[in-house]
Formats: structure tokens, sequence, C-alpha cells
């Protein structure tokens, strides 16, 4: 690096350690803007760190140096949580503090220093109005300090957060600047979702009552919620009588779950018998019933495609195949248009033991013959139908 | 059955991910919330329509009749029993569990319950532990007056024991969870009713062939 340094010299008699430290200072006017000075304040003031730090810094200052300036402007404190409002650069690179990785990035520091010297003597002017401390450590410090004013999203130098974002006058940096710091690791590593909570006009803008305001109003909101859902909500006000309601509710309804499925349970044993009777008295008559049913019209069944193995029926291509085959098995047994009943029966009253067979083989036949476009929608009706049902039991 | 599954599972109700509506939170300057509170109010309404939808119904009805059966083949004993209808009950939970596909607490903990167990010694355990905290309650408050909570907390105490899983959840989580729960029992209730009245009421299979014919 300071072969390439001297190398880029245009004849100055500038020393070694002089020019590094016009390259430290340039640096670190750069970090004003980027905000990235974190990364170099925990370098130890040793050369082999100015090189790291001027590495580290250097190379997304050298991509967009003249950008810089104009994200001042997006520090403001409408700062808001999207990253991609203020930030045209790429996340700067993780500030690497191991031993191992200062190695390569003085082996790096020797490709990407070379630029350097030339932006540095263009900013030279510029430097002296900088701090001219010689310790590099608290120079990056003051510096990283001024910088986490405008910048949320320091990772490191948390402590420095709430010490100057207190001094702003604003709400929600005051409000934030806790939840910021519980979250600011978790905002690094994915898309940060917090908020600014801005305290309305003639109410209290300390930072506690602002978070409870939020939080009464989620409880209210929610509270609304619960109100639609259970009857006779309306008339109460309060969240005390509410809950009572809603705990009368959740109760009733448990009762009541509890009553039907002791009325499942006796009506059970009738399961299987009730399926193989209702299977063979609808089928039967079915097959006296007209042949001219057998064509399929668009209009015809699907309840009778579920079953009829030689329609060359195609998938529709709107409608998801499986809500069909899943349409299929509600409408299958659809009781209202009878004669599709039928076409649909006598096909399948042979091998009537498929009835009783694996699901797996049911729906895969559904798959195949599934006719989307032909399902009327008077299938989907609010109850299940008595014959629906029983049709399914055979699932 | 794992077709079955894989039916069941996919038509899901055209319900999105609510954290995508995230990048609309900056659109008002004035007032901002959380992403995690609008999420709220879009996921509430979402679980609303979730329950309420025809299609999940039916699904419902579906898997429900599948597990009775299996509970039915499994326990062929006379009705008379009382484990009968809790392995009823249970297997209901289930599938309604099932149905929530473990995005709420309530139905995690559902799922993750053991079956009921037919003998006495559960019953009897839970009641010594009972017995005791109320003792020590009362020998501690013994001089000064009963001091209750709050009525509120007191309330969403008794609602956190009544939603299965939110024994230890923060009050407006417990009130999204109870959302939720109260949606999935109201289209139980649907379900197990049309299921009931139809096998208890088609019990005559004439009378169902003469209605598919008629």
């Amino acid at each position: 690096m300071l072969h390439c340094l001297n190398s880029n010299a245009s004849g100055s008699e500038m020393t070694v350690l002089e020019r590094q430290r016009a390259t430290i200072k340039w640096q670190h006017n750069n970090n004003h803007h980027q905000g990235y000075s974190s990364s170099s304040s925990p370098s130890p003031s040793s050369s082999s760190s100015i090189s790291l730090v001027q590495v580290q810094s250097s190379s997304p200052a050298c991509l967009a140096a003249g950008a810089w300036p104009k994200l001042d402007n997006n520090f403001l404190m409408g700062f808001t949580s999207s990253p991609s409002s203020g930030f045209p650069l790429p996340p700067p690179p993780p500030p690497t503090t191991s031993a191992a990785s200062f190695d390569l990035n003085s082996a790096i520091s020797r490709t990407s220093s070379c630029p350097l010297p030339s932006l540095a003597e263009g900013k030279e002017t510029t430097t002296p109005n900088n701090k001219r401390k010689t310790d590099k450590f608290h120079n990056t410090k003051v510096v990283a300090s001024d910088n986490d004013n405008k910048d949320k999203r320091v990772k490191v130098a948390a402590p420095n957060d709430s010490a100057t974002v207190g001094k702003k006058g604003t709400q929600d940096c005051g409000d934030n600047s806790n939840k910021d710091n519980s979250k600011v690791s978790e905002v690094q590593n994915q898309k940060p979702d917090y908020i600014h909570v801005r305290a309305r006009r003639g109410q209290a803008t300390d930072s506690h009552s602002l978070a409870e305001r939020v939080r009464r109003e989620k409880i209210s909101e929610r509270m609304k919620f619960l109100q639609d859902l259970v009857p006779g909500c309306n008339k109460i006000t309060g969240k005390a009588g509410m809950l009572d309601e809603i705990i009368n509710y959740v109760q009733s309804l448990q009762r009541q779950v509890e009553f039907l499925s002791m009325k499942l349970a006796a009506v059970n044993p009738r399961l299987d018998f009730n399926m193989d009777d209702l299977f063979t008295r609808e089928v039967f008559p079915a097959c006296a019933a007209s042949f001219p049913a057998i064509e399929m019209s668009p209009n015809m069944a699907n309840p009778a495609s579920y079953l009829h193995f030689n329609s060359s029926q195609q998938i529709d291509a709107g409608i998801n195949p499986q809500d069909i085959s899943l349409r299929r098995t509600i409408s299958a047994p659809v009781s209202a248009p009878e004669t599709f009943l039928d076409s649909s029966c006598f096909t399948q009253t042979l091998p009537s033991s498929t009835w009783e067979g694996d699901f797996q083989n049911l729906y895969s036949v559904a798959f195949d013959q599934a006719r989307a476009a032909s399902f009327p929608s008077q299938l989907f009706t609010g109850l299940l139908e008595p014959s629906n049902l029983k049709m399914e039991m055979e699932m | 059955m794992a077709s079955l599954e894989s039916i069941i599972n996919a038509p899901e109700p055209s319900t999105n991910n609510p954290e995508t509506t995230s990048p609309d939170s900056d659109s008002n300057p004035n007032k901002r919330r959380k992403i995690g509170h609008r999420t709220v109010a879009a996921d509430a309404s979402l679980n609303h329509l979730h329950w309420t939808s025809q299609s999940e119904q039916q699904i419902y009805s579906i898997n429900l009749l599948r597990t009775l059966r299996h509970v039915l083949r499994r326990n062929p004993s006379p009705s008379t029993t009382a484990s009968k209808p809790r392995q009823v009950r249970y297997a209901a939970d289930r599938v309604l569990a099932a149905a929530a596909k473990g995005r709420t607490r309530w139905s995690r903990a559902i799922l993750s319950s053991p079956p009921p167990f037919n003998n006495r010694r559960m019953l009897h355990k839970k009641a010594p532990a009972a017995r005791k905290k109320v003792t020590g309650l009362r020998s501690m408050r013994n001089g000064t007056e009963k001091k209750k909570l709050p009525a509120v907390q007191r309330k969403a105490r008794v609602l956190s024991r009544l939603v299965p899983g939110c024994r230890k959840l923060s009050f407006p989580n417990l009130l999204e969870e109870a959302t939720d729960y109260i949606s999935a029992l109201e289209m139980q209730v649907r379900a197990m009713t049309a299921l009931a009245e139809l096998l208890a009421g088609g019990g005559s299979p004439s009378g169902l062939a003469g209605e598919s014919l008629s």
C-alpha cells in the first residue's frame, strides 16, 4: 500500500504518515455520509488498522463518492422503515475485527487504496474542517456519534443512539429509540418492520404514553373484531362486560360441541350400515333410468363425471384441479338433478367394492376426469344436502 | 391418503400473507403504525373469512367423517360408554385444529395434546393441585381482606383457560387467538350440526332414496 501511495505521489513532499493521515481524514469525511464509521470505531490505533480502516470504508466510498451528500437529506426525522428509501448503496461490508481478516484486508488494500490518493488530494481542502486529532479512534468515535444522529441503522454504537437521539425534539425519534435499540440487531438482519408513531395534537409526547397508546389501540382494535364476532356485544361497552360476553359465548360453543359429539357418537354405529344400504338403494333404481342420460352434456354433472370413467373431459385450465376434485366429492351425489345421479351411478354399480376403497384411487380418478367449467354453483349451497353427505361417507 | 391430504391442504382460501401489505405503511406520514399492528386487522378479518367459507366447512366435514369412521372402527362398543363422546370430541377438535394449518396457537396446542385417557387417575391428579392453590391463597389473605385482581385481568385469565394453549399469553395476543378460536368453533358447530342431522335424520335409507329420486 505504501508503494502504491508513493507511486501515485505527485511529487509532493508529504511523508508516508502524512499521506496516510490525509487519506484517513478523507475517509472520515466520507464516513460522515456513510454512517459506517462504526465499522472503523473498534479499530486499534495501529498502522495496520489504519489500512484496514481505509479499506473498509473506502470500498463503498469509492463506489459512490458523489452520491453521498444527497443522503444527508434523507437522514431526517421522517426516516421510514423501508431500507430502500435512503440507501442507494448496497449494505456495507460487515465490520471485521478479527486478526485474520486484517491480513486479508491489508492485502486488499494494495489494490483498493490506489484510487484513494487522487481523491484525497481533491478533498484535502475539506479535511481541515474536520477534527485534526491524531488519535484515530477518538476521531472515528466522535464522527460516529455525529453520524448516529442521522442514521438509525447503525448496528454498533447503540449507546450513542440513545444519547444523541434524545437531543432531538421530535417524538418519533424519542419513542422509537427504545424500540430501535432493542430491535437494531434484528433490523439489520431482516427488513425492518417498525414504524414511527407520532403523537397527535394535544396529547402527551412521553415515550411511555406513546407506547401505551399503541398498546391500547391494539387492544381496542381486537376487541372491536371480537365485538363483531360475538352476538349481542354491540350494546356492551367496556372491556369487562365484553370479556364476560366473550367468555360466555366460548363456553356455550364448547358446550354445543360437546353435545354434538355425544350425538354423533350415538349415531355412529349406523354409519357403515347407512352407506351400504344407501348405495345399493340409490344405484339400482338408477340403473333403470334412461340411457340418454349417459351423454355428458356440458351441463351434466360433474358428479356424473366423477364416477364416469369413459368420459373424455378435460381439466379446465382456469380452475384449480384440486378444487375440482374437492367439489366433486361434495357434489357427487347431487340430489337435485337426479338424472345426473342416474347416469353417474350405473356405470359404477358393478365395482361397488371400489366405493369402500382408498381415497387415493377415487381422487386420482376424479383428477383425471375433472370437469371444471360445468360445475354449477348451486352445488355449493350453505348446508350440505343429505345425499351429498351420504355419498361422502363412501369415501 | 396422502393424496387426500394434498388435496385438502392445497385449496387454500384466498388469504394472502398480510405481511406483504407492509410497504403501504409509509404512505401516511401522520399516523403510522407498526406493521404488526396492521396485520392484526388484516389477520382478524382474514381469519374470519377463512372460517366462514363454505369450502372450509366442507373440507372439515369430510375430514371429520373420515376420522369418525376410524373412531368407530377402533371402538365398536355400544355407545353407552362415556368415553365415546369424549373420543369423538377429541377427534373433532383435532380435525378442527388441523384445518387451522398450525397458524394459530390454540390449534398447535390442541394438536399436541394427548388423547383422552379413560382412567380415573387423571381426574384425581388435577383436584389436589387445585385444592392446594386455594388453601394457600386463603392462608395468605386471612388477616387482610381478600384483594382481587382487576376485573379485566381476572376475566382475561378465565378466557385464557378456555382457549387451549393460551395460558401465558399477553392480553392483545390472547384476544387475537380468541377471535380465531371463536370463528373456528362456530364453523365446527355448523359442520357438526349438519352432520348429526344427516346421520340421525337420514337413518331410514328408503327415505333418502326417495329423496334422491324425487
